[in-house]
């Protein structure tokens, strides 16, 4: 296994073991899931299967391997987004006769997207983007070819879906399905024009999710408003570091609630 | 700290990737026949390049690598009629090779305009011609103690053809492989010259004794092994 993809691995693991033992302490704050705070900034990382497909260099002389992925995006008004993202695949030549003669290609792909979310219940989302952007197969020659190195160049039109599931208003986990059309930048015979001016994958990713949401505009829930009557009613000095804590964010967050309610108030005024 | 930086500064400037041409993929194409002009089939034709480059002296330098593990741009097998086409990558100029035991010697050289902007190299025909090795002996009959120089006009091996203004051409330039010359009866067994040249071909053997009397001996090479008997 490559050394970038055990890097991601890892990277994905540790991120998901440390989110899910967050996830316990977060859930005695988490405000009811109907009440889900809007999203405003969002990181995905993710682990894909590029399939290339077609009648097409890479349709007929490629073959898709595992690659990685990163995604950014931030939201703007009712529910649409926008975000950047970069990913690389690992792929290996299965035809030189039609690809030319290398061993290996590195697709790597830098897009901007604009795309909309929708949440289908407490639990799932779904969100579809289209993007478009620069690629770029950086293609290597086994040691017998020669060990040389080169790259083809174009332009990537990416669809890209994906079915969330929300462990926790932080943390989500998805599945992405996405496909691309990749138009190259190459030079070749007339005869060969078709063959290398274009290109399409698809890809299979999974990942996770890491959520920024807007927890101001949530009021707090009735059983919260229960616990902060209940813990500032007791003895501070009785009350342990964990309702402590409690105690101290449920003020915190009823005061920046208060806070913004007061300026929506004079602004209406 | 700083001595470190301009280490790597160096490694950096003197490291250079092996590159091949980006964003390009060129066609070549061409039909393979012997001297009779029958198809040669189930032949690998392929095109390399940095291949070698022989020196005045004879030296074999190479841009990166020694021969055998430089660039292949492409490769391809002959059909039943001769006929081999081939998606190739480009570095320069380059060389198309015939990967046989019989026509290994034929390489043609190629030089990246000729790939124009079309990205085809289509040459109609390629006749190949088939290595030789030929002893000649210089046997004296005379009895003579006088030294003598011989020169050789040949098809060298190491002269390969040229592919130029859609013209393929035997190496015009080659003559220092092509004009051999080398001397004899300096001792009782200097007298066997062996050359490698293709077929068929012919060899002209001029040969001069001391005193300035010159000699012509001309030979027609038919097979892949022959030898011949000169006496003075």
């Amino acid at each position: 296994m490559r050394l970038p993809i055990r890097i991601i691995i890892s990277i994905l693991i540790f991120l998901f073991a440390s989110l899910s033992f967050a996830q316990e302490y977060s859930s005695e704050l988490a405000v009811p899931n109907s009440e889900q705070p809007k999203r405003l900034f969002l990181t995905d990382l993710y682990l894909q299967r590029g399939i290339p497909s077609g009648d097409n260099f890479a349709g007929n002389g490629l073959k898709g391997g595992v690659g990685y992925g990163i995604r950014m995006q931030f939201y703007v008004p009712k529910n649409f987004y926008l975000g950047a993202a970069l990913t690389q695949d690992f792929m290996s030549v299965s035809s030189t006769a039609i690809v030319g003669e290398y061993a290996r290609a590195t697709k790597f792909n830098a897009y901007f997207f604009a795309g909309y979310d929708y949440r289908l219940n407490e639990d799932w989302n779904i969100t579809a983007d289209l993007g478009y952007g620069y690629s770029q197969n950086k293609n290597r020659q086994s040691g017998s070819q020669g060990g040389g190195k080169f790259r083809d160049s174009g332009n990537v039109l990416r669809f890209t879906s994906s079915l969330e599931y929300n462990f926790s208003d932080g943390v989500s986990f998805f599945f992405s399905p996405s496909y691309e059309l990749v138009s190259y930048n190459i030079n070749s015979a007339v005869a060969l024009n078709d063959t290398f001016n274009k290109a399409n994958y698809f890809n299979l990713a999974i990942g996770i999710r890491l959520n920024v949401r807007d927890y101001r505009t949530i009021p707090l829930g009735k059983s919260e408003n229960q616990d902060l009557q209940e813990l500032q009613s007791r003895d501070r000095a009785d009350l342990s570091i964990k309702e402590k804590r409690r105690l101290y964010f449920l003020k915190k967050k009823e005061v920046t609630r208060q806070r913004k309610e007061r300026k929506n108030n004079k602004s209406l005024l | 700290m700083r001595k470190l930086s301009i280490l790597l500064l160096i490694h950096f400037l003197i490291s250079c990737e092996a590159r091949l041409e980006n964003d390009v993929r060129a066609l070549f194409k061409t039909r393979v026949v012997d001297v009779s002009g029958n198809p040669i089939a189930n032949m690998e034709v392929s095109a390399t390049t940095y291949r070698t480059n022989r020196f005045i002296i004879g030296q074999e330098l190479s841009k990166f690598s020694p021969a055998d593990e430089d660039f292949i741009l492409g490769k391809g097998i002959t059909n039943e009629n001769g006929q081999v086409e081939f998606v190739m990558l480009i570095d320069g100029s380059f060389f198309i090779n015939f990967n046989t035991e019989n026509y290994a010697a034929n390489k043609i050289s190629v030089s990246r305009q000729e790939l124009n902007d079309d990205y085809l190299l289509d040459i109609p025909e390629t006749v190949l011609k088939a290595a030789s090795n030929v002893q000649i002996e210089f046997v004296n009959t005379s009895g003579t103690t006088e030294e003598y120089t011989a020169t050789f006009e040949y098809e060298s091996l190491d002269c390969g053809l040229i592919y130029r203004n859609n013209t393929l051409t035997q190496d015009e330039d080659c003559i220092f492989y092509t004009m051999q010359s080398t001397r004899f009866n300096s001792t009782s067994d200097d007298g066997i010259i062996n050359l490698n040249v293709f077929y068929p071909s012919i060899i002209e053997v001029q040969f001069t004794d001391a005193v300035g009397n010159e000699s012509i001996r001309t030979f027609t090479i038919t097979s892949a092994l022959e030898s011949y008997e000169i006496t003075y």
